[in-house]
């Protein structure tokens, strides 16, 4: 019976993974399975021993040239019969194979030494680090050689594309911008989403990954699932992102320079009407003011004829606003020691000078590491860096007079007009005055943009200083006591200085009148954290290997702001230091604090090296709830079976390592105001009140409602995934599926106006993100000159608004950008459907002579009015002429209103990914790197004003696209017709969002591409230089892309809820520097 | 060496791991106050109040819409700024009409700080009628935000007790009459325990006499469309006569006067018996400065080198037939229509001439008449803005007594004082040349009551309320509407203001935003 049991099991077995391998389509080489041998000639006994004599189990005997083989025992002893003359090949995953001749020996101990692949690489994890092919949880690195060749300021703007399941955006090209990352989807509405960072241990809420200069960095994992992100608990919701940097090494004083110099310039710009284009559109909108600037001469109702200005001189305003910037990087670094002391000092340096005017971008960043062992069981790390970063210059995406877009620097770089008259010299006074004289000063704040960018200063100074200390006692062979302590002080320092040549320093009477300004303001951030972890593992009966964690961690973190700000400064010319001459005006202050403490286990058991089991658990305090909501509790558990560690699948000696994960776990959320459960009692200035003249006395109001029943927003993940890597790990494949759901989510709500409040955190809805990612890494050449290797990743994720507030089934979103759109929602979340969608009209061309009932009149003209049957765009149907814009009616009630809005884009991508190719030839290798974003739209609010518009300024240019408007000899369906303004204009009502706007925002973009070449180390040796390398790298090649504006990734107004919007955007760089790099 | 260790860091760990959890998390708020430990003293029931006094001087009310964007004028002027054109302004309403929103917004956070002063006046120990001048304020200032709610939205979410958790708020909408049975309760309540205005001293604080003022305009505004409530009459002719009798109010002797006191912040509660506060320039710290003085200035001036004057927009324009309304002689007419632009090059006033009445902006808070210490302050005015005036009271008893067939010669009275006054005479003596007699049938006073009242009262914020209540609001509108098309001066600014508006524009819509959030509010009809 028993033998019978075991025979069946053993069958099915095989049919189970029968079918796991059929599944993966390696079919034609099951028959290795069943391989059987018959030549044999001696028995051969033998034990595989690791480095350290420890017995390895399962490690698979072949005899070579045959598919004879066998496993290693539980005391890692095997038996195999062999020919006198064979060989066998000993392997074990994670080890160097190797083959032994057998000749005379029965008796033979063979050691394994590890190799350092891919799956026995270290990955690191939350409070730990262990072998990638003992991960239990889906946990993606980056690739960080490759991802650092490209030329850019900090990691986060090289890493798009590089990771499954990452999505990197940046909103523009502003040079300093942060880029914003969101892990497997978003999974909060209102809340930041981006994830936690934990740098060499760590855990750095905020985190700004400028903080590290990108050759400080050793290794970047991802942190995907529930089960590797539980252990973070209340912060792991949003992943997590392991950054490790360089060690010191021992040995002799070693010491590295790099740099990198090169050019960068926009990669693109808007083409807009010419001289020539600019006046027929004029004179057909604006008849009037045409006549008044640029035909004196004719009477009203006369005849202006643009063809005056057929070959007059055009001001291109985007020339006169876009540089060619210089860029240089620097790095250097020394790094040696002894057993006993270890150091590492980096420093490094970059500057660029971005693409717009008076725009620029430097960092530099310091860095000491020191290592000491103090005695055999205890050893010190320390580690401090330094870093300040400073970015200046205009904003472009800042509208920032009475949040107007005629306010914004491109408004004005694509609208100011091209022609001032036939005479050149008055088109050169023009380039040099700050304002257009003709212009309606009240309701139109185009300036010079040359001298608006050139003349408004505002600074943004990072200091950071992070230093930290680990302590590591070693209590005995099973136990470790990790100490840990650190913090992160940063203060920023936003200061500007508008003079009178500034859109907020200029006297603009009745709109801004607060004369030369200048402002300081200073945020501190000071985090303190320490942590404490007692680390156990142990193997027992050689096969239950066990390893945990049990730690305690407490953080508290302090902000505190300060400002100064001064209007009607007197003395311009002192700048800044002649602010306090000036009217003070009265800012904000504020302190506030924050505090967590944590307690946290991890178990990971590892039975045979082939069943992997991880349970963790968190509880988390914080201060930011009420007594009541305080701690939360967060769980995950997660099995890996390493089906290429079974013994049937041992001899398969295509298959390197196969592994299925699963796991599933609860991380959190507290992303809120320190003080958001309480209510709050304010005194603005805007409150008080003055009585018989007398001064105004305080007013007092509720400012915050508070809401003492906030908690901890809770997310379950569940991820499946396999592991698969072929042939010596030439083909490394992984997919993962996972889907998380997030509950009680923190939602800063818009509440009723009826209450008096605009808002509130609450608990409440639910979200879901699901998705796929795949990664397939291929060593598609390698001989003794020349490697090709490819990493491809794709990644599809879509989420969903489980549940909203109870009576509520959507939530709306505006993009804040000009008055006339305030009210006008962009944005809606609508249960059932992804976290945001583009809201408005359908767009349904132009109304063309079919749609009218023309009469004709005794004068000869003919009037035209719309048929019955056709619908009204929501102007009066009188009103409606041929060449209007249309749009589709919904509820078909013949006339446009907010009723007829309807889903019109979504802004979401439904895959996003990378392909990189790295190719060495000898001492040459080329690096190509490809991202690409494909499905999200894109509204591109710069059309409404550029083509047509209804609220066109008059003397505003426009895009170059609208010279293909509607008229009686164009009959289009693209662009209306221009009409005389306002509602006159053929652009409909007013404050309408329409899908003539939305745009497909899918890209590919040559993002990345490099080429060393690293001189032969004979030659160097004779001149004592380890390493001498040249190469040349560029980053923002290409873009291929059906997007009309500057750039496709674009999203001025970033948040979950109002991604995707493009006004008045800083344009992309292309840039290419040339490196040199250096080892001594 | 290793057991030093080992108790060294076991003392460093133990003392981090046994800080007691519930300490280490407490934090305190330094940034704010705390609602429950406020209220606690007289002063800072003060500040409470000066907040919901600070509703009335915000930027969506008369702090700068309710003058200029919100159409208040209906068809006594038109906004002549032509950018941009999708909005209540040119009655090109829609239900996402941003000034409309800011207006509901600000009213009922106003009414949520009266709602919180009102339930903790009882807190701190004061006298009692000190208290009850607290109170009968904080009562007639909710009063008032709802008069103007129920008079602009109709049926209205009715809240008479503060927000206390964020899950309210789904309020569905309030039966007008019940609204206005809130506003009578409060009003009448309020006027019990009310500060007399002689007493005050100024019409900028809510008084007795400003409550019974605005009892008549709340009656005749339900003795009107949309409840018809006739009973309403006689409250209304009770109340205005009530003011009429204290005997602490007369008109000012010249109608010129009242808008330069306003100029100058001179107070005469006499004849402006409540008025919207401002002061200053809104140069920093303080933000109270108003815009009245801009919006309805007179002809844009916003010379940008060396101004003699503040700015004016300029931006409402009067209409043909008010320019017309008054008869010769009328001092009314070229206070409150500019009949002068100023030369963009010199920055002087220019005569307008015989130039015909579309040309001419409408003006009564003119900037020239600032000291000039404070004229050339160009962001702001401390210009304060009526919300009644005596003869808007003596108006309103003259129409009251009229419709009641009262004693016609207290009607005349009070209307010939008004007429007298608007022609430079006393307005206390009687002038036959001008005086309306009793030869006039009941129907032909009311006519001309009604005609009196823009030529008096015109651009105060009145007019739409004025011709809604009388039913008249649709054709008022079409009737200037076929006055403009038979003008030059009808260019398409300037008519859409008239062409747009519908009979459903008697009402706003309820705003889209807050129908997003309260699903339970339905919409006005038209919308």
């Amino acid at each position: 019976m028993k033998t019978l049991n075991e025979k069946e099991l053993f069958v099915k077995q095989k049919l189970i993974l029968f079918f796991l391998i059929w599944i993966l389509s390696f079919t034609n080489t099951v028959d290795h399975l069943y391989a059987q041998t018959t030549a044999s000639k001696k028995t051969l006994i033998g034990i595989v021993l690791d480095e350290s004599s420890v017995p390895i189990v399962g490690a698979s005997v072949l005899v070579k040239g045959t598919k004879n083989g066998t496993v290693t025992d539980l005391d890692g002893k095997f038996g195999i019969e062999v020919p006198a003359d064979g060989e066998i090949m000993v392997s074990y995953l994670g080890y160097r194979t190797e083959t032994v001749v057998v000749r005379n020996q029965t008796r033979i101990t063979v050691v394994l030494s590890e190799n350092v692949e891919s799956i026995d690489e270290v990955v690191v994890i939350g409070y730990g680090s262990v072998r990638r092919g003992d991960l239990t949880g889906a946990v993606s690195s980056v690739n960080v050689e490759n991802m650092t060749k490209a030329p850019v300021a900090s990691f986060d703007q090289a890493l798009a594309g590089r990771i499954s399941g990452v999505q990197v955006t940046s909103a523009d090209g502003q040079p300093g911008r942060t880029s914003d990352i969101v892990i497997r989807g978003a999974s909060s509405l209102t809340q930041n989403v981006s994830p936690i960072y934990v740098v060499d241990g760590f855990v750095l809420e905020d985190f700004d990954p400028s903080s590290i200069s990108p050759q400080d960095i050793e290794s970047i994992n991802v942190l995907k699932d529930a089960s590797s992100t539980a252990i973070y608990g209340a912060k792991g919701a949003n992943g997590v992102i392991v950054v490790t940097t360089k060690n010191a090494k021992i040995g002799k004083p070693t010491i590295s320079y790099n740099a990198s110099i090169g050019l960068n310039r926009a990669t693109k710009r808007m083409e807009v009407m010419n001289a020539y284009e600019f006046m027929k559109f004029t004179t057909e909108r604006f008849p009037d003011v045409a006549r008044s600037v640029f035909y004196p001469e004719v009477e009203a109702g006369g005849t202006m004829d643009p063809e005056k200005y057929r070959n007059a001189p055009s001001i291109d305003w985007q020339d006169e606003i876009l540089r060619t910037g210089f860029t240089h990087i620097h790095n250097l670094s020394i790094n040696g020691g002894s057993q006993g002391t270890k150091y590492l000092v980096s420093l490094s340096h970059f500057d660029q000078e971005g693409s717009v005017i008076n725009t620029n971008y430097n960092k530099t960043s310091g860095r000491i590491a020191l290592d000491q062992t103090i005695n055999k069981n205890l050893t010190l790390k320390l580690s401090t860096y330094y870093i300040r970063d400073h970015a200046s210059g205009i904003v472009p995406t800042d509208a920032s007079v009475n949040s107007q877009a005629s306010s914004a620097l491109f408004f004005s770089a694509y609208g100011y007009r091209p022609v001032v008259s036939l005479d050149p010299q008055a088109n050169e006074d023009f380039l040099n005055s700050l304002v257009d004289d003709e212009l309606n000063g009240l309701s139109d704040y185009r300036l010079n943009p040359r001298i608006m960018a050139e003349n408004e200063v505002k600074n943004n100074i990072n200091t950071m200083f992070i230093p930290s200390a680990n302590l590591t006692y070693k209590i005995n062979n099973h136990f470790t006591l990790l100490i840990r302590g650190g913090l992160d002080r940063r203060l920023r320092e936003n200061n500007y200085f508008y003079n009178s040549k500034t859109r907020l320093g200029m006297s603009r009477p009745g709109i801004i009148n607060a004369g030369v300004q200048g402002g300081v303001s200073f945020y501190q951030y000071n985090l303190a954290s320490n942590e404490n972890i007692l680390s156990y593992n142990n193997t027992f009966a050689k096969i239950h290997k066990i390893d945990t964690q049990l730690g305690m961690s407490l953080q508290s973190i302090n902000t505190s702001s300060h400002a100064l700000k001064y209007q009607g400064i007197p003395y311009e010319e002192l700048g800044l230091s002649g602010m306090d001459k000036g009217v003070p005006v009265p800012q904000n202050s504020y302190l506030s604090s924050s505090r967590t403490q944590s307690f946290f286990a991890r178990v990971n058991y590892n039975l045979l090296s082939r069943y992997l089991f991880t349970v963790t658990g968190r509880a988390d305090g914080s201060s930011k709830f009420s007594p009541e909501n305080r701690w939360g509790y967060f769980p995950s558990a997660a099995f890996a079976w390493r089906m290429s560690g079974e013994p049937l699948l041992k001899n398969l000696d295509f298959l390197h390592d196969a592994k299925f994960r699963v796991s599933y776990g609860i991380t959190g959320n507290n992303r809120v105001g320190d003080f958001d459960y309480y209510a709050s009692i304010d005194t603005p200035y805007r409150g008080y009140y003055s009585f018989n003249n007398g001064t105004p006395q305080m007013g007092a109001s509720r400012s915050s409602l508070g809401n003492v029943d906030l908690k901890w927003e809770s997310t379950a993940q569940t991820n499946i995934g396999y592991d698969l890597s072929l042939f010596s790990n030439k083909i490394s494949f992984t997919v993962d599926w996972y889907k998380k759901v997030t509950t009680d989510l923190l939602l800063k709500a818009k509440l009723p106006s009826v209450l008096g409040f605009e808002e509130a955190y609450k608990n409440i809805g639910a979200i879901q993100n699901q998705g796929w990612e795949f990664s397939l890494s291929t060593v598609n050449l390698h001989t003794k000159d020349f490697t090709w290797n490819t990493d491809f990743n794709i990644s599809f994720n879509r989420n969903q608004i489980l549940s909203l507030n109870g009576e509520q089934d959507y939530m709306e979103s505006f993009a804040s950008w000009d008055s006339n759109f305030n009210s006008t929602p962009l944005y809606r979340a609508i249960v059932g459907q992804p976290v945001s969608q583009f809201w408005g009209i359908q767009w349904d061309g132009v109304y063309q002579y079919s749609d009218f009932d023309a009469t004709e009149n005794l004068d000869g003209t003919t009037t035209y009015a719309l048929k019955p049957t056709v619908t009204a765009n929501g102007n009066p149907r009188v009103k409606i002429k041929p060449g209007d814009i249309k749009y589709k009616d919904q509820n078909e009630d013949l006339n446009i209103t907010s009723d007829d809005r309807v889903v019109i884009g979504n802004p979401l991508p439904k895959h996003i990914g990378g392909l990189g190719n790295d190719f060495r030839y000898k001492n040459f290798s080329l690096n190509v790197f490809f991202q690409w974003s494909y499905g999200a739209d894109v509204f591109n609010a710069n059309r409404i004003y550029f083509e047509g518009g209804y609220n066109v300024r008059p003397l505003q240019n426009q895009f170059a696209s609208y010279v293909n408007r509607w008229t009686p000899e164009n009959q289009t369906n693209e662009m209306f017709r221009s009409g005389v303004g306002g509602s006159e204009s053929g652009a409909g009502p007013n404050g309408v969002y329409s899908s003539m706007h939305i745009e497909d925002g899918s890209y590919l973009r040559l993002k990345t591409v490099s080429f060393d070449y690293n001189l032969p180390s004979k030659l160097l040796e004779k001149i004592d230089i380890k390493a001498l390398s040249l190469g040349v790298a560029a980053q923002n090649i290409y873009t291929w892309t059906a997007y009309s504006g500057l750039d496709p990734e674009v999203s001025v107004r970033h948040s979950i809820l109002t991604p995707n919007f493009d006004y008045s955007a800083y344009p992309r760089s292309l840039s290419v520097v040339f490196n040199l790099k250096l080892t001594l | 060496m290793k057991r030093k260790v080992i108790i060294l860091l076991t003392i460093i760990s133990v003392s981090f791991a046994i800080t007691s959890c519930d300490d280490f998390l407490v934090t305190t708020p330094t940034d704010f106050l705390n609602p429950a430990i406020y209220y606690n003293t007289p002063e800072q029931l003060d500040a409470g109040l000066n907040s919901v006094y600070a509703t009335l001087s915000s930027y969506p009310l008369f702090g700068d819409k309710m003058q200029s964007e919100l159409a208040l004028q209906a068809d006594e002027g038109f906004n002549y700024n032509a950018v941009p054109m999708g909005n209540v302004r040119h009655y090109n309403v829609s239900s996402s009409d941003k000034d409309i929103l800011a207006f509901w917004k600000a009213l009922y956070a106003g009414i949520d700080k009266a709602n919180f002063l009102l339930e903790n006046i009882n807190k701190p120990v004061m006298e009692d009628v000190d208290r009850g001048y607290l109170k009968s304020e904080a009562l007639f200032l909710r009063a008032y935000f709802y008069f103007l709610l129920v008079q602009n939205f109709g049926e209205i979410p009715l809240r008479t007790e503060s927000a206390k958790s964020v899950n309210e708020g789904y309020d569905p909408r309030s039966p007008v009459r019940a609204t206005y049975n809130q506003i009578w309760t409060d009003l009448i309540e309020a006027e019990k325990i009310a500060q007399p205005i002689d007493q005050i001293g100024h019409g900028g604080r809510v008084s007795k006499s400003a409550i019974q003022g605005i009892l008549a305009r709340v009656a005749l505004y339900m003795a009107g469309h949309p409840l018809q409530d006739a009973t309403k009459w006689v409250d209304a002719r009770k109340w205005s006569n009530e003011v009429i009798k204290s005997n602490l109010h007369e008109l000012n002797a010249s109608y010129e006067q009242v808008f330069i006191n306003y100029a100058k912040d001179i107070y005469d509660y006499k004849e402006s018996i409540l008025e919207v506060e401002f002061w200053g320039n809104n140069e920093p710290p303080y933000a109270n400065a108003g815009k009245v003085a801009m919006n309805v200035g007179g002809p844009l001036y916003n010379k940008l080198s060396s101004p003699t004057y503040g700015v004016s927009y300029g931006w409402i324009y009067s209409t043909d037939w008010l320019y017309k309304s008054y008869p010769e002689g009328d001092i009314r007419r070229d206070r409150n229509i500019a009949n002068f632009t100023f030369s963009t090059s010199t920055g002087l006033p220019v005569s307008r001439g015989t130039i015909t009445a579309y040309g001419r902006a409408a003006r009564k808070w003119d900037r020239k008449d600032e000291p000039a210490s404070i004229r050339m302050l160009i962001t702001g005015t401390s210009q304060n803005f009526p919300i009644l005036r005596y003869s808007d009271v003596l108006l309103m008893f003259a129409e009251a007594n009229n419709e009641l067939s009262g004693d016609v010669s207290q009607t005349l009275d009070a209307i010939n004082q008004v007429r007298r006054r608007g022609m430079g005479l006393d307005p206390k003596t009687p002038d036959a040349t001008i005086d309306l007699t009793d030869a006039l049938s009941q129907e032909d006073l009311r006519a001309a009551i009604r005609a009196e009242r823009p030529r008096e009262l015109c651009y105060e914020a009145l007019r739409k309320g004025d011709v809604v209540r009388w039913g008249l609001f649709y054709e008022r509108m079409q009737f200037a509407n076929t006055e403009m098309q038979s003008t030059s001066w009808g260019t398409n600014v300037r008519r859409a203001y008239f062409e747009n508006a519908t009979p459903r524009d008697t009402l706003w819509p309820i705003p889209d935003y807050e129908r997003g959030l309260n699903p339970n509010l339905t919409q006005n009809s038209g919308w």
